[in-house]
């Protein structure tokens, strides 16, 4: 609306209840006195509207009085500049705080992995004792069915001799290069606590072994080039006293040999039996030893070789577990960021929100492309790109936040971008218009503002957009009046 | 020293400019100037420090005074 000078006399006359012409009179004397102020003092302030100013050209300027100024710009009082990049001296403290929240952010992340690795360890543990009882049980089962009883070897020892003869055939270096890691092993079983179960692995093994060998070698024939029996029993002589010299543990088997013999000796009645008994008791005494390094280093390398696997598949099964832990708590972490923000009641800096924005919605770029939806074919090519190479969970992030111009408003997204179109100060017109604007299938929010004046505004938004370039492209999509009478501020 | 009124004819003549001010009315005084009210639309601007800021719109009282 445009007033002209008569009819804003007229308006004067009707304030003053006085005639036209005593007001125009009252309003020329008024301008004269502030021109003539103005002129003289170089300014002339007029109370509840503003100071006069004489110009650097000599034409008079006006600063309107705050109070007015707020009155007429109540639309959008209460907004403040929003940071859209930050400065570029402030950068590397920006980055540095960046990079501390990165790090407050991984450390956070660190004790979550603490605790996902805790509750692994402890799963461990439990597996480890699980494993314990499993080998307990082993162990108790094997002590029921005699695996570990030593009357099983000698059980086997009970079958032909053949078994005894095949190492005397093997040279002495190999035992004795075999011995010094015999002689540890079984030491270090009985006296030490055997974290890999290599002891009853042995226990389990060696009967088996023993038992293959049992079937698969042939039975005793004299063999006609060996050595005489009298040279064998020097060297067998020879060999049990250096064997028990290195081995002083093992004495003790020879007695249980002798048992056995005699056992066996009592039940054959034989004496020819007891006639070879001393030579029997040694060559099983080397059958027990010589085998047995055999056996054992043997069992060693299969061992070995099981758990080279083994131990590489727990590995793969670790790194896959926290791979796919990883990915899920980094996308859980998206939507918990999005929830405290909203949870925020205190209001954010400028810079250290939109930072936080940011950060939020820029992502590592996650190659991992089986997640990402397949390309619409109606869509032009430029979006298709921009799809493609959009991080995967900037794309999961939008599919998960109601961002838009239209649709329905499901969720008012704290710290995200709309165009207001309407601020006024009734409710119920306010809440008329943000009803039409549904209607007309935009995305709209209705909220209130209080000005420093007291007067409380109320505002309709429509759409909520991630960045403010979303904002004002979807601006431009937007139909008159609101395309040229709108602003754009961020939801808090 | 202004009698009562001029002050009088002052507070009229303020409460007729503000209030057509507030909905945003144009308003011409002879022998002094328009008075209106003008829309700046919101815009980045890059400050000194290089930041990017974007200014919020506002509705500003404008005088062109008479030539």
């Amino acid at each position: 609306m445009k007033l002209n000078h008569d009819e804003f006399v007229a308006l004067l006359a009707k304030a003053l209840d006085s005639d036209e012409a005593e007001a125009s009179r009252g309003l020329e004397a008024w301008v004269d006195a502030v021109v003539r102020e103005t002129e003289e003092n170089g300014s002339c302030t007029v109370t509840g509207l503003g100071t006069f100013r004489k110009g650097d050209d000599g034409s008079m300027t006006l600063d309107p009085e705050k109070a007015l100024s707020m009155e007429v710009n109540y639309k959008y009082a209460g907004l403040s500049p929003i940071e859209v990049s930050p400065p570029k001296s402030v950068q590397p403290d920006a980055d540095k705080d960046a990079a501390s929240e990165t790090e407050a952010e991984e450390e956070s992340e660190a004790e979550a992995d603490t605790e996902t690795e805790a509750d692994t360890d402890t799963e461990t543990d439990t597996e480890t004792e699980t494993d314990t009882e499993t080998e307990a049980d082993t162990e108790a089962a094997d002590a029921a069915f005699g695996i570990s009883d030593p009357e099983k070897p000698v059980q086997e020892d009970d079958e032909p001799s053949d078994e005894e003869e095949i190492p005397e055939k093997k040279p002495p270096v190999e035992d004795t290069e075999l011995d010094p890691s015999e002689s540890d092993t079984p030491e270090e079983s009985h006296s030490e606590p055997d974290p890999f179960g290599i002891k009853e692995y042995e226990e389990e093994r060696f009967p088996d072994e023993l038992d293959e060998e049992k079937d698969t070698e042939k039975p005793f024939e004299p063999d006609p080039e060996s050595p005489p029996e009298e040279d064998r029993e020097e060297a067998d002589a020879e060999y049990e006293s250096g064997w028990k010299k290195e081995y002083p543990e093992h004495e003790s088997e020879p007695d249980d040999a002798d048992e056995l013999e005699a056992a066996e000796r009592d039940d054959a009645g034989d004496s020819s039996s007891s006639f070879s008994l001393p030579k029997l008791s040694l060559s099983r005494q080397e059958k027990t030893s010589k085998g047995a390094s055999k056996n054992r280093s043997r069992d060693k390398s299969e061992k070995i070789m099981w758990l080279i696997p083994i131990a590489a598949l727990l590995i793969v099964a670790v790194l896959l577990y926290f791979h796919f832990d990883g990915q899920r708590l980094s996308r859980t972490h998206i939507g918990d960021q999005a929830v405290v923000q909203d949870e925020i009641p205190v209001p954010i800096p400028e810079e250290e929100e939109e930072d936080q924005v940011i950060q939020e919605f820029v992502p590592s770029p996650d190659p991992v492309d089986e997640v990402a939806p397949p390309p619409e074919p109606d869509v032009t090519p430029e979006p298709v790109e921009d799809a493609a190479t959009e991080p995967l969970d900037d794309r999961i992030g939008d599919l998960a936040l109601p961002y838009g111009l239209m649709g329905p408003e499901d969720e008012v997204l704290i710290g995200a971008y709309t165009i207001v179109v309407h601020s006024l100060r009734n409710e119920r017109k306010s809440e008329i218009e943000k009803q039409r604007l549904e209607n007309q299938g935009y995305k709209a929010t209705r909220w209130s503002a209080e000005l420093p004046s007291g007067i409380t505004t109320y505002r309709v938004g429509i759409g909520q957009f991630k960045t403010v370039s979303d904002a004002e492209r979807a601006i431009e999509e937007l139909p008159e009046p609101f395309r040229s009478n709108n602003f754009i501020i961020r939801i808090r | 020293m202004k009698n009562m009124t001029e002050k009088k004819i002052e507070k009229e003549i303020v409460t007729i400019l503000a209030a057509h001010l507030k909905k945003h009315d144009q308003l011409q005084i002879n022998g002094l100037g328009t008075f209106s009210v003008s829309h700046q639309k919101q815009a980045q601007q890059q400050e000194k420090d290089g930041r990017i800021v974007m200014n919020p719109p506002a509705d500003i009282i404008t005088f062109t005074p008479e030539k």
